[in-house]
């Protein structure tokens, strides 16, 4: 191949590897896409916890993580100068085997302990003394699997890892002045999508958003991830010397977050997992 | 030329401001390499795969760029030299670019922004090969004497990489003060500004005084050189297989951030691993006494590899020091294999003389500017490949500072990134040096050969002045 031909072919290659960089698909169509990917997201997911409610032994334990900014002045979007958050962990252990359940959640010094049958709490220990039983309600201490509209899907994506297939989604709800909590893709309040999403944050209180991460093994539920961030709106204000006046800007930042990572456990053989006395 | 070939040219400014020169252009490459990628993913919040597709069309670009450079420097007849003129015109316009590559344009809309780092990206790509080639290629040409040649790369070589790492110690420092996208501009403002202040120093201090052959090159020799000699063709191809280990450092940001979730780590983590690399370089003449080029790489990529997998072992839900500490033996044998090829490639230009009587210094530096620029844009794009594929989640910019929170499944990718791929994939690089016949043996009898010619054919030039 000559000079002129290798230069000419180069420059063929370039322009049309630069064209996915700059093309990008109509809004409709890319939210069309989000919402289907969204809605087998939402079907694998519930079709996973279906599958896990039907077993009629499991265990699983859960990290859970939270972090607060709890100086934040919501009514008046104002971030303090030193930020304070409060920050928790919590672990819980949950055994399930027939109609029998165990509970153990600790947090911090406190370890609670319930036993339950039939759905009914038999027996609870604090620290491994016996606690009034009536005093605890089960639900508050078991994960609640949560589900969100396909609508506000954010992104997502499936990949197989050996003998894993993980399957993840992104969900962004927006909370606006009026208090409407809408699915990013409904919000008056954003525009644009993909990198170019962007909030009008004077009319907006916080973007929530939700991450979930679902691993399968052997088409039982491996480990569910929950992420969650609280992304308030704030205002900056700034007194320009030049106009004499002081100039307001808003912008979001983080004031909240979860993280839950669940690993589940199934038995081996025939016999359930056995529940601690 | 003048008198013997062990005759001492060298003073001790030429070695400081050389190297000077050689910290300010690895200043602006280990900016542009360490950041680039967090630059235009984070800040500008590019996706991933676009920026790595931008990556690999460059080093198109660069297969053409590299060797024109590089037959243009070996055609080039000045009073200044073939190399120098470069160095001094080129230096201020790849500040200007350093400066123009980490602006944030953050306000533009996405196509701008794609644009824009196409365009800086791209010149960035011209100045630096401009500024490069002849930089790399000036100590082949500063000496007759090829210990002092040596001694100029391994010393340049040193205060290089920590030239390599200017701009991780100002990120650390910055980062304290100002936010991602601030601090990635003011070190492209310091780096861009004092750079080309050294590189002139430099070019301007140091002479050429191996004077150039009479005849005339092609733009085509350039590219048949390289698969002319042998030598120096299984040399490259085991050199441009070494990038899988330039992920290590390359995801080490990844690594503070989303698995030990502290930014301000990176300096913990590279820190150690620079000057590991260091020590390396530093050992690398001591150890070339015992061994050979080829057995010092074999050995150095082995030690590498299995450091990096007992890293991997131990795994990162352990205290970051043990990490970190691990990481600085990991590193020592990557300052031998920085320095290697580079004597490698002097061994093949010998070669080459000695085989055909031309020496093609432009032309042999050019190819490993390439090399090495092919190799690095292998790494961004793998690199980009593997953050997608391990479902890495790109921070919103419409989001003050936004870290978005990952998957155990992208950590755990992370984490594989920074030492099993890399440690699997390295040995990789030893293959192509089972041609490579360039043993100590022959390289002795090449010298002799070699030295035995200049001689007499400076004993015939000075005996026909003398007539």
């Amino acid at each position: 191949m000559n000079k002129k031909g290798l230069i000419i072919f180069a420059l063929i290659l370039i322009f049309a590897l630069t064209l996915p960089g700059c093309n990008k698909a109509p809004a409709e169509e890319h939210f069309a896409g989000l919402k289907a990917k969204g809605e087998k997201f939402v079907a694998d997911y519930n079709g996973a916890i279906q599958k896990l409610n039907a077993e009629s032994s499991y265990s699983y334990t859960a990290i859970f993580y939270s972090e607060t900014l709890t100086n934040f002045d919501a009514e008046n979007k104002k971030l303090p100068e030193k930020e304070e958050w409060r920050k928790v962990n919590k672990e819980t252990l949950y055994i399930k085997n027939g109609g029998e359940e165990y509970i153990k959640v600790a947090s911090g010094p406190e370890v609670l302990e319930l036993w339950l049958s039939g759905g009914e709490v038999t027996l609870a220990k604090v620290n491994g003394a016996v606690a009034d039983r009536e005093a605890y309600n089960p639900e508050v201490y078991k994960i609640a699997f949560p589900s969100d509209d396909p609508a506000a899907l954010f992104g997502g994506a499936e990949r197989k890892w050996f003998s894993e297939t993980i399957k993840t989604a992104q969900f962004y709800n927006v909370c606006d002045i009026g208090e409407a909590r809408l699915p990013y893709t409904l919000s008056p309040y954003t525009s644009g999508y993909g990198e170019d999403l962007s909030f009008d944050w004077q009319n907006i209180i916080s973007v929530d958003i939700l991450s979930i991460g679902l691993t399968l093994k052997k088409g039982r539920l491996a480990k569910l991830e929950l992420y969650t961030e609280k992304i308030s709106a704030n205002k900056k204000e700034a007194f320009q010397i030049r106009s004499n006046q002081t100039a307001i800007s808003y912008q979001g930042n983080r004031t909240g977050a979860t993280k839950t990572v669940i690993e589940f456990s199934y038995p081996k053989g025939d016999g359930g997992i056995a529940i601690p006395r | 030329m003048e008198g013997s070939v062990n005759k001492k040219y060298l003073r001790k400014r030429d070695y400081i401001t050389f190297s000077m020169a050689r910290f300010a252009a690895s200043a602006i490459s280990g900016l542009a390499q360490g950041y680039l990628l967090i630059f235009y993913t984070s800040v500008l919040g590019i996706e991933p795969i676009t920026v790595g597709v931008m990556f690999l069309i460059s080093k198109i670009f660069d297969g053409l760029n590299d060797p024109v450079m590089g037959t243009i420097v070996d055609k080039t007849r000045s009073r200044w030299g073939k190399m120098r003129p470069y160095i001094i015109f080129g230096s201020i316009p790849f500040g200007i670019i350093a400066i123009m590559l980490f602006l944030p344009v953050t306000s533009m809309p996405s196509s701008f922004k794609v644009f824009y780092m196409y365009f800086t990206y791209f010149c960035y790509d011209i100045f630096g090969t401009m500024v490069g080639v002849p930089l790399d290629g000036l100590p082949a040409l500063v000496s007759p004497n090829s210990d002092e040649r040596a001694k100029l790369i391994s010393v340049s070589r040193v205060v290089g990489s920590v030239g390599d790492q200017s701009a991780l110690v100002l990120f650390s420092l910055f980062m304290m003060f100002l936010k991602l996208k601030y601090t990635l501009m003011s070190i492209g403002i310091v780096i861009g500004v004092l750079a080309p202040v050294f590189l002139i120093l430099g070019a301007v201090n140091v002479k050429e005084r191996i004077p150039p052959s009479e005849e005339n090159i092609k733009i085509a020799d350039g590219f048949r050189y390289l698969f002319r000699n042998k030598q120096f063709l299984s040399m490259i191809c085991s050199n441009l297989l070494t990038f899988f280990r330039n992920l290590v450092s390359a995801s080490i940001v990844y690594v503070v951030t989303y698995i030990y979730f502290n930014g301000s780590l990176n300096i913990a983590f590279a820190l150690p691993g620079a000057v590991a690399s260091m020590l390396g370089m530093l050992f690398t003449p001591k150890l070339k006494r015992k061994l050979d080029s080829k057995q010092l790489f074999i050995l150095a990529t082995v030690f590498h590899s299995v450091a990096l997998a007992i890293v991997f072992i131990v795994g990162y839900e352990v205290h970051w020091i043990i990490t970190s500490l691990l990481m600085f033996f990991a590193m020592l044998p990557v300052g031998i294999l920085n320095v290697v090829p580079h004597l490698m490639a002097i061994d093949t230009l010998d070669y080459w003389e000695d085989k055909t009587g031309k020496r093609q210094e432009g032309v042999c530096f050019a190819v490993m500017s390439l090399r090495s620029k092919v190799s690095s844009a292998f790494k961004d794009f793998f690199l980009s490949w593997l953050l997608s594929f391990f479902l890495f989640a790109v921070p919103l910019t419409s989001i003050t500072d936004h870290s978005p929170m990952q998957y155990r499944f992208t950590q755990k990718g992370i984490f594989m990134i920074f030492t099993i791929i890399p440690a699997v994939l390295n040995l990789v690089s030893i293959v192509p040096l089972i041609f490579y016949k360039l043993d100590k043996k022959t390289m002795g009898e090449i010298n002799l050969r070699l030295s035995e010619k200049r001689k007499a054919s400076f004993e015939a030039a000075s005996g026909g002045q003398n007539e």
